[in-house]
């Protein structure tokens, strides 16, 4: 699955709820966003947990609670580790490293 | 995407020298309707370019400086509040390679006590600030081999696992040497807020002639945060320690630093540091420096960079003096430590020596309850916030802070939570009475559903809940 694809599944699920929806890791104490992984608009609610494991947390503003454990499943499908894992700024630096190679 | 490797000793970089010498040479005696022009886009919450600052630099006439002030003060307000977000600094090493000539830390300094703190004594030195109310800190290393990617690392877990109570740190920023990517990767994984690096001078010249040693590769450490952000690190801090060369040229660079990691990573720094040259033990250099910054010029230039980058966060620190202190604040400082003491050890441990433990000497020792006090009597509402770091509002999705609102709503209640928190856990009784008084002010501006959710949080905090945050 690609970053596109999970986006995609978000901004689904933003307007389907009219929520707003946004995936983040665990690093250490820090819950880092994963850039690029959000959708819909500010809605100034504080942030609600949708899911947390050891690695993730999905955060939303105004997904109804019974929604939760549908969109949950939906989005961890779609989501592989290695996307985690690798953020934009990462895979950037491996374009160049492969570019410098060349 | 280009990454600077350390074994490139010079490349033409993002700092264009003789651009900015002209720009600040064309620009002078500025038209008045051009200089407001500017103001204007600024209070419009826009970024200025680099002709607009530089513009504004040149700005000498007294009205036009107040409009300037005046301004700086009114977009700070508009984007941040009345809030001041409260840290300290922790220093875990002083042992340095570099022989940098304004550094107290320098390696040719033989008055200089040199100290690592054992993984021990950090528990002990974070216990106590602890103990005084402390959740945010940033921890600073010299320049050595000692303090590899995997020691930072180490001490840092260390801070974060230490607790007093229900408290503990919740956000530990880095002020170390530039790293490879590989290293940031290693630090990044316990956890941190920002990385800072600062560029000192951004004078290409005066660079080479004032850095001996690794620290003396001018695009090694100019490239720093490039790094940081390659390895992951969406939060980075620069700065420039003025006083080393010309300030007008250094706001130049910290502008254009701005621009370039904007356009390279869409999202520009965090903080932005803009210390001042102080004395220092054995450091001559420090009693005569070659550009020293009036507190007129020091007052402008933070009003001028506050126009320059309306979204980027501004740490004043505790190198200045408090009465100058508080009359900057005003001109768009969203930072500050305070209750700061920057010999190594000296949180936990009255030290007679801890001057010549230290890299510089401080001009603000007021313990934190005192200047917690001192803000809230000015208005203004200390904050130990940490919320949006823990709820994944970082990087570019930290950029929606420019949403009209996101203040009001989020940013002000945590502010008031975290001082609630004080208030109960830590502060003099006088304190006390004012933030209690000062909460209730602030809760009565808000409007109708956040004013009952901030009510019961707060209420939450009185029967003992902890770090409770929207």
């Amino acid at each position: 699955m690609s970053d596109s694809d999970v986006k995609k599944v978000l901004e689904e699920i933003a307007k389907r709820y009219d929520c707003k929806i946004w995936i983040a890791k665990k690093i250490g104490r820090r819950i880092s966003y994963i850039s690029g992984l959000k959708a819909g608009k500010e809605r100034f609610l504080p942030p609600d947990v949708v899911y947390e494991d050891e690695k993730i947390v999905i955060f939303s503003e105004g997904l109804p609670k019974e929604a939760k454990d549908v969109v949950a499943g939906k989005i961890l499908k779609n989501l592989s580790w290695e996307l985690i894992e690798d953020d934009r700024f990462e895979s950037s630096r491996e374009d160049s490293e492969k570019s410098r190679q060349r | 995407m280009f990454v600077f490797v350390k074994e490139r000793e010079d490349i033409k970089t993002f700092i264009p020298q003789e651009e900015i010498k002209e720009l600040l040479e064309k620009t002078k005696n500025p038209d008045p309707i051009r200089v407001r022009e500017i103001i204007s886009k600024s209070l419009d919450k826009q970024r200025l370019e680099p002709e607009e600052t530089a513009t504004l630099l040149n700005v000498e006439d007294k009205e036009l400086l107040e409009e300037i002030f005046e301004a700086a003060g009114k977009l700070k307000e508009k984007i941040y509040g009345n809030r001041i977000v409260l840290f300290a600094p922790l220093y875990i090493g002083n042992y340095c390679v570099n022989d940098c000539v304004y550094c107290g830390f320098r390696v040719s300094n033989k008055k200089i006590f040199r100290k690592t703190l054992s993984m021990d004594e950090i528990r002990k030195e974070v216990e106590s600030l602890l103990e005084k109310g402390h959740k945010r800190l940033i921890v600073v290393y010299g320049e050595h081999p000692m303090y590899s990617p995997e020691f930072i690392a180490k001490t840092i877990e260390v801070v974060y696992s230490t607790k007093v109570g229900k408290s503990n740190i919740r956000r530990v920023n880095v002020n170390a040497a530039p790293q490879t990517i590989e290293g940031y990767k290693i630090i990044k994984s316990v956890g941190i807020g920002t990385f800072q690096i600062f560029q000192e001078t951004y004078h290409y010249e005066t660079y080479k002639k004032l850095h001996k040693g690794p620290k003396a590769n001018f695009a090694w450490r100019l490239y720093g945060l490039d790094r940081a952000m390659m390895a992951g690190i969406d939060d980075v801090g620069i700065g420039a320690l003025f006083g080393l060369y010309d300030w007008k040229f250094e706001v130049m660079g910290l502008l254009y630093h701005t621009i370039h990691l904007e356009e390279r990573f869409g999202v520009g720094p965090h903080t932005i540091s803009f210390p001042r040259l102080k004395w220092a033990v054995n450091t001559p250099f420090t009693e005569n420096p070659p550009y020293p910054v009036s507190d007129e010029d020091f007052k402008k230039l933070v009003a001028i960079i506050r126009l320059s980058v309306p979204y980027t966060g501004m740490i004043l620190t505790a190198r200045e003096p408090s009465k100058l202190r508080d009359e900057v604040i005003r001109l768009g400082v969203s930072q500050i430590d305070a209750g700061s003491s920057i010999g190594i050890g000296s949180y936990s441990k009255k030290d007679k020596k801890v001057l010549q433990k230290s890299q510089f000497m401080l001009g603000d020792h007021r313990p934190l309850d005192e200047v917690i006090r001192e803000l809230m009597k000015k208005g203004y509402i200390p904050s130990f916030c940490t919320a949006c770091y823990r709820a994944g509002r970082t990087g570019e999705h930290f950029m929606e802070f420019a949403i009209p609102g996101f203040v009001k709503n989020f940013c002000t209640p945590n502010a008031l939570f975290t001082l609630k928190e004080y208030l109960e856990d830590f502060a003099s009784e006088e304190t006390k009475k004012i933030g209690n008084e000062l909460i209730m002010r602030e809760v009565e501006k808000m409007d109708g559903v956040i004013k009952k959710k901030v009510l019961e949080a707060l209420e939450r905090i009185e029967k003992g809940e902890r770090d409770v945050r929207f």
